[in-house]
């Protein structure tokens, strides 16, 4: 079972790893050419380009020792207090949240679609191996994985603009002013001010995007359950439960699939990170707030503050992330836990 | 023995001769080849000589303003017999502009998968088949560039460092070298317990000749292989990085990367198609030919997923 003493270790580690992406992105603030202010304060030009200079350095504490600017940024981030946003003009805190829920809220939704429909295809391909439904699910999944889910979002966006169906953005525009914001998710948002009008409208709206971000976690769940299931199924313990008689169904979901629950979940801990490419990139085809679109209004900006505090977050989530899918492992693997 | 060694371990034959049987033999493999051979004879074709040369490397010539006549939408021509793939937003033909970026994908691609192997395999070994200490601060290491987000990274570089290739091409080799490390450490963590490396210690052979004359040529194969399996990942994710880039640029892009091309082009989406499927075919394409090579020689490592095996339960 979970002993306590390895979640403190795991959590204790990705603490560590939290200090780590902090320290590395002020030493990529330290360590740009020229000034650091300078970039920090997004290449200004003008005649008040000076004050805004002098505006950074005095908030990256530039005139003190290195690891005082350090201890400052770590300081600065865990009190909640980023700065602002040159792009948005509006605090830093603010703009992340907002776009990191709309992107989670894509991711979410795309990877509940994508591991239950992966696992079973995989399954099916696992045991058809060699047969033409395992052909066709392998070219399935090598074209889902090897096409970029941006041309198929275009594609896609093409022939929905074609057929008259206007579903872009994340909710129709009569509606954003009938609704309160509490969490930020419109999905939870409209749940709770209790109209399903704007509940439906706005799942209309994320289903297509997210997809087609499901499109790579799906393929990518097929080949690595036909590949480590088709182990699973000559080991010992599978061939006792074929002696004993049991329904095909329960060897495999019940017995075989245990066996590989720790690859997949770190399988998908990985794809996460790898998804949020996808989701950005959709994201800005279907018109949707999120990371994607936030990067994209931020680089003609040069708005290097954002883009900084996207990094650290975004490596935060990744950490989280991680350390739930290696939690998952350990608790269905004790071989892990050394 | 343990079971991930036992599983790669194969008779060695000469490269050449892997090569020319699984031409022969591995239809996968053949398809991979082909296609991955063709784009790279379109590159050369495309450095060479193009259809509108200056165009493809995104001058704007007088004799692209006069061609827009020619077809029945200005400025953006369809499609035609003029312009296979039509033309953009300046009235440059997409065929030579599609052309020309070929050479630049590749490139990219090449450099962050070459790279990152090179440096994957020397943090694992020294990693895996090092003290205790050294261990730790390079495991440490690999999490944590493992944690960071190649995308964000790459904004921050274009802030930094500007706007170009080799801002995403060094993001992108931060944060896949340590997929490629950590797959080494696991080897390595398997590797030095057999009894040959055992033998070497035994015989009182310097730590760094064992590692480079009997660990990295033991676990290099391995990581090549992955990595092709990779490589089109690696070219969707460059292109899905210029994609931004290309989406966030205010104006016309002269660099004539597929995925800055698409990103610009999505602008224009709602009446102008072509400008962001053209480029978006040739780097599905190009990542469907990698992934069929890549699993090709999978299956030549291990050949028991090709075979067709009997539901006996």
């Amino acid at each position: 079972m979970l002993t306590l003493n390895y979640i403190i270790r795991r959590l204790a580690t990705a603490f560590a790893i939290v200090i780590g992406i902090l320290v590395l992105t002020y030493i990529l603030i330290y360590l740009s050419p020229g000034n650091p202010a300078y970039t920090w304060a997004g290449r200004p030009r003008g005649p008040k380009a000076e004050e805004a200079i002098k505006m950074a350095e005095n908030e990256l504490g530039l005139n003190k020792p290195l690891y005082i600017q350090i201890y400052i940024h770590v300081n600065r981030f865990f009190s909640g207090d980023w700065g602002l946003s040159l792009r948005f003009k509006q605090p830093i805190i603010v703009v992340i949240t907002r776009n990191l829920i709309a992107s989670l809220e894509l991711l979410i939704i795309s990877f509940s679609i994508a591991v239950p429909i992966g696992i079973f295809l995989g399954v099916i391909s696992a045991l058809y191996r060699g047969y033409l439904i395992d052909k066709i699910l392998y070219l399935i999944s090598s074209l889902f994985i090897s096409f970029p889910r941006f041309w198929i979002a275009i594609i896609f966006s093409v022939l929905l603009q074609s057929l008259g169906i206007n579903i872009f953005g994340r909710i129709a525009p009569d509606y954003t002013l009938s609704i309160n914001y509490v969490t930020g998710s419109y999905i939870i948002d409209s749940l709770i001010n209790g109209r399903i009008d704007i509940f439906i409208d706005v799942l209309i709206r994320i289903i297509p995007p997210s997809l087609i971000v499901a499109l790579y976690p799906t393929a990518l769940t097929i080949r690595v359950i036909r590949f480590s299931l088709s182990e699973k199924l000559h080991e010992e313990y599978v061939k006792q439960a074929i002696s004993f008689g049991l329904p095909r169904n329960k060897i495999v979901y019940k017995y075989a699939l245990r066996g590989i629950i720790p690859a997949v979940s770190q399988l998908q801990g990985i794809t996460f990170a790898y998804s949020i490419i996808d989701a950005a990139t959709v994201e800005n085809i279907f018109n949707r707030e999120g990371i994607g679109s936030a990067i994209v209004k931020a680089i003609p900006y040069n708005d290097y503050p954002l883009i900084i505090g996207l990094l650290a977050v975004t490596g935060i989530l990744f950490i989280i992330i991680n350390t739930i899918s290696d939690i998952i492992q350990v608790v269905s693997d004790p071989r892990v836990r050394i | 023995m343990n079971s991930y060694v036992k599983r790669y371990s194969y008779r060695v034959k000469s490269p050449i001769r892997v090569f020319l049987g699984l031409l022969r033999f591995n239809r996968k493999f053949l398809i991979g080849f082909t296609i991955v051979l063709t784009i790279s004879i379109l590159s050369v074709i495309g450095l060479i000589s193009p259809p509108y040369y200056l165009e493809g490397w995104g001058i704007v010539t007088e004799d692209a303003m006069k061609r827009q006549g020619l077809a029945p939408c200005i400025p953006f021509n369809c499609p035609s017999i003029y312009h296979l793939f039509g033309t953009d937003d300046m009235g440059r033909d997409l065929l030579s502009r599609i052309l020309v970026g070929a050479h630049l994908a590749l490139i990219q691609m090449v450099s962050v998968i070459i790279t990152s192997i090179a440096l994957g395999i020397l943090m694992g070994v020294i990693a895996g088949y090092s003290n205790i200490y050294i261990e730790k601060i390079f495991t440490y290491v690999m999490e944590l560039f493992i944690i960071i987000p190649s995308m964000v990274l790459a904004a921050a570089f274009i802030t930094i460092i500007g706007r170009g290739m080799q801002s995403v091409i060094l993001a992108l080799i931060l944060t896949w070298s340590p997929w490629y490390a950590r797959l080494t450490y696991i080897l390595v963590r398997q590797l030095r317990e057999l009894d040959f490396i055992r033998i070497c210690e035994a015989m009182g052979f310097p730590r760094t000749y064992i590692m480079f004359r009997h660990i990295v040529p033991n676990v290099a194969p391995l990581i090549f292989v992955e990595a092709i399996t990779d490589s089109s990942s690696v070219l969707v994710e460059i292109t899905s990085i210029n994609f931004l880039i290309g989406a966030a640029s205010l104006t016309s892009i002269d660099l004539p990367d597929w995925g800055m091309i698409v990103g610009y082009g999505v602008r224009y989406i709602r009446t102008f198609w072509w400008i962001s499927f053209f480029p978006g075919l040739f780097i599905a394409v190009t990542a469907f030919g990698l992934i069929l090579l890549g699993d090709g020689l999978s299956e030549y490592i291990s050949p028991w997923l090709k075979r067709r095996w009997r539901l006996w339960f």
